[in-house]
């Protein structure tokens, strides 16, 4: 500690010691009691610290009173969101927006996935409609068999 | 150990603990609207922001670290910003003197110190030393606004709040050495303002 940090000390933090940054606080004061500079650049500049520390500041008599209110309200509006069903879930996580940022692939996917529904019953169901004319074809071969027999004797 | 408590607080305010979230506000309340009310200059605003910085505590507790710093410098730093932000939406750092402290008593103030000296307006009358504290109060109010803002907000944190020069620093990133520079420079105006107005 030298008189010129004592100095950018006092100047940067005031006269208050307990302001003073702790890593120099020690050393400061030992350097103020030895030092008659120091003594002059404290009693300089003592009356701004007493003027700043005259200045209050009103306490507001609502300010409470209104955060635990706006508290109050995002509690509400958290349950209430919970409350919500799962279609109105699905349905929000389905749209465009999701926490203010554009996604297009949400949506995109609900359209495909009709089409993909329709791809995969096409391929495992058997409508059945192809046997059964497969059946008549076979009736009717048949039937031309035994006429053709019948014809014959 | 405060801090301990103070995490244990908001952990549960994390998990949306009224009571915690109550305990805290107590806590801290007060002193982060003093910092905002010097910072902005105007009761009205700086209480909305004061509201948000509690709002953000309820909000995103989740976020706050122990182990970074400690629950008011995590505090002073969303009030800064947001201060800060305000600011910027304003484009002002200069308060216009008629703004500055628009409440009741300042209005009575302002009308006291147009009269000659020791006469009371209609009403009690108010000591001399009461009404020279007071217009004192106003000329400091007044001298601060009239810093730029990051040199006010550090004078504020350093001189009123107590917020140590390293966490000062870290929330309005810069060094140590630039931080006292802005320390330096701020008193200076002030001293210069207020020994000129010769009312310190």
């Amino acid at each position: 500690m030298n008189i010129q940090r004592f100095k950018e000390l006092i100047e940067a933090y005031g006269t208050r010691s307990e302001r003073w940054p702790e890593a120099d606080r020690h050393a400061a004061l030992i350097f103020l009691e030895a030092d008659r500079d120091a003594v002059e650049i404290i009693n300089e500049l003592r009356r701004l610290d007493e003027a700043l520390d005259a200045d209050i500041v009103a306490q507001s008599t609502n300010l409470k009173a209104d955060i635990l209110h706006q508290i109050s309200l995002t509690t509400v509006n958290h349950a209430e969101k919970n409350r919500d069903d799962l279609f109105s879930k699905l349905w929000r996580w389905l749209g465009p927006y999701a926490n203010g940022s554009f996604v297009i692939w949400r949506p995109a996917i609900a359209a495909c996935i009709p089409l993909l529904a329709g791809v995969y019953l096409g391929s495992v169901v058997e409508t059945g409609s192809d046997d059964q004319l497969f059946e008549w074809e076979e009736d009717i071969y048949v039937m031309g068999l035994v006429s053709e027999n019948e014809e014959q004797e | 150990m405060v801090e301990t408590s103070e995490a244990a607080l908001v952990k549960l305010v994390a998990r949306k603990n009224q009571a915690a979230f109550k305990k805290l506000l107590n806590m801290h309340l007060s002193g982060i609207n003093r910092y905002t009310v010097r910072m902005i200059g105007n009761a009205a605003n700086a209480e909305d922001i004061t509201q948000e910085v509690f709002l953000r505590l309820w909000t995103r507790a989740d976020s706050y670290k122990p182990e970074a710093s400690k629950l008011s410098t995590w505090l002073h730093n969303i009030a800064h910003n947001l201060c800060i932000d305000y600011f910027r939406k304003n484009n002002r750092f200069i308060q216009d003197s008629s703004e500055i402290y628009e409440t009741e008593e300042n209005l009575h103030l302002a009308s006291m110190s147009a009269l000659p000296h020791g006469i009371a307006t209609s009403g009690s009358e108010e000591p001399e030393h009461e009404l020279a504290k007071k217009t004192r109060d106003h000329d400091v109010k007044k001298a601060l606004m009239t810093l730029p803002e990051r040199q006010r907000s550090a004078i504020i944190m350093c001189h009123y709040q107590g917020v140590s020069n390293k966490d000062a620093a870290h929330i309005m990133e810069v060094s140590v050495d630039a931080l006292e520079s802005l320390l330096s420079r701020g008193r200076l105006k002030l001293r210069k303002l207020l020994t000129e107005d010769g009312k310190s």
